[in-house]
């Protein structure tokens, strides 16, 4: 059972070489391009507001007040991102429900824990007689 | 300016590799997460530098769709990861081999 964050050297360190491989390779190739100079934002342009025209497609604003040119509009992928969001909400919820003979039991709601902690290949490895660990907790007490 | 495009790619790097080891090695699914997580500030951090560099803002803007989509992830990651610690008792990534148990 994993206890917590813990360093473990060893073979289990060896496909982080990998990620190391990944960032020399890469850092060669980014100090080896030429990047130039930043063009940067003007002076005086508030980036916040800027940001808030392209957020809500306030294109009119965006061209008399901004002198930043060519940002996009974003207004659809706000929307979009909200419905995500609303999913991603309902989705949660959704897995942390569980139920506990037919009864459904909301996510915060606590029970006292069972003790016997099953083991992770018996679950894998059951049938579907076999109901998961945690949905008898608290009746052997 | 004195800090070029460049200095953010590395950083951006860094982190990004940083995250990737993370996956690779680790075996915790919270720690999984958070790799997940560091590989994302990493586009995070290339956009708002790349934004800069070519000085428009929509890099700028596209960052925070990144981070609410990465808050979403979030969301839908911890609870499977409670479905996991209820289902087998362990936050270990490699202890469910299927689907369905």
């Amino acid at each position: 059972m994993t206890q917590g964050p813990q360093l473990r050297l060893g073979k289990t360190m060896v496909p982080g070489v990998l990620a190391v491989v990944l960032f020399a390779m890469m850092g060669l190739i980014t100090l080896n391009t030429g990047f130039g100079a930043m063009t940067g934002f003007p002076d005086g342009t508030a980036i916040t507001s800027e940001i808030g025209y392209a957020m809500f497609d306030y294109t009119a604003l965006q061209s008399t007040e901004g002198n930043l040119g060519a940002t996009e509009p974003f207004l659809i992928s706000f929307l979009l991102i909200a419905i995500v969001l609303d999913a991603a909400l309902d989705a949660s919820l959704v897995l942390a429900k569980r139920e506990e003979e037919g009864e459904p039991v909301t996510a915060l709601s606590s029970t006292p824990d069972s003790t016997d902690a099953a083991s992770g290949s018996d679950s894998v490895t059951g049938g579907p007689g076999n109901e998961p660990a945690a949905t008898d907790g608290g009746e052997d007490q | 300016m004195s800090v070029g495009v460049e200095h953010y790619v590395l950083l951006s790097l860094a982190l990004f590799c940083i995250g990737l080891f993370g996956v690779l090695t680790r075996r915790n699914a919270l720690m999984f997460l958070m790799s997940v997580e560091l590989m994302l500030n990493a586009a995070n951090i290339n956009l708002i530098a790349f934004a800069f560099y070519h000085g428009n803002l929509t890099g700028q803007v596209f960052a925070l769709f990144t981070m609410a989509l990465a808050a979403a992830e979030v969301a839908v990651g911890l609870g499977i990861i409670l479905v996991l610690y209820r289902n087998f008792r362990d936050v270990d990534v490699t202890v469910p081999s299927e689907m369905r148990w």
